[in-house]
């Protein structure tokens, strides 16, 4: 992970609107297949954006740190302990 | 069980801290109706549920419910900082 510079912080929020988006429409579609699983046209639209959020996700940790404890993707430091944390995000 | 998430569900921008809206919404955290309730009903609901797609639909809105707890934690903190 490196030191962020302005332009930095102008991805990481752009990267992070773009997760945040997927995962409220992905959200939507959970519930309505939980009582629609042979929903086929549901289901593939699912499908592209459960894909879509796996690689925003890889990009956005691979250049500003894990989002869960299971994406660390530097094998020698522990970046998890970075701030910062959500609710010291400033403007 | 859960899985923290280092990100907001949605952002909030607290441009004024307004101590009288906190206090409305630290109501929607916790007492009997709020989403901490709310999420812990969903979630042991489950276990008596027979159908599996209830079962899931109880497991992802009590999950749901549960990060709504967590956005009102971090709203309420913003809400309040500086303000009293």
């Amino acid at each position: 992970m490196v030191s962020c510079n302005c332009s930095d912080i102008g991805d990481r929020e752009r990267i992070l609107r773009k997760i945040r988006s997927l995962d409220f429409a992905i959200q939507e579609f959970a519930l309505f297949l939980d009582m629609n699983p042979c929903n086929q046209a549901a289901m593939s639209k699912y499908n592209r954006l459960a894909f879509l959020r796996r690689r925003a996700v890889q990009a956005y940790e691979y250049r500003f740190g894990p989002l869960t404890i299971y994406g660390n993707t530097d094998a020698n430091n522990w970046d998890w302990v970075k701030g910062p944390w959500p609710w010291e995000m400033e403007d | 069980m859960w899985t923290y998430e280092k990100k907001l569900q949605y952002p909030v921008r607290i441009r004024r801290p307004n101590p009288a809206a906190a206090k409305l919404i630290i109501t929607q955290l916790g007492g009997p109706d709020g989403e901490l309730a709310a999420a812990m009903r969903y979630l042991n609901q489950r276990f008596a549920m027979p159908y599996d797609r209830v079962k899931a639909l109880l497991t992802d809105i009590g999950t749901e419910e549960s990060v709504l707890t967590s956005l009102s934690v971090i709203w309420y903190s913003f809400s309040t900082r500086g303000g009293g």
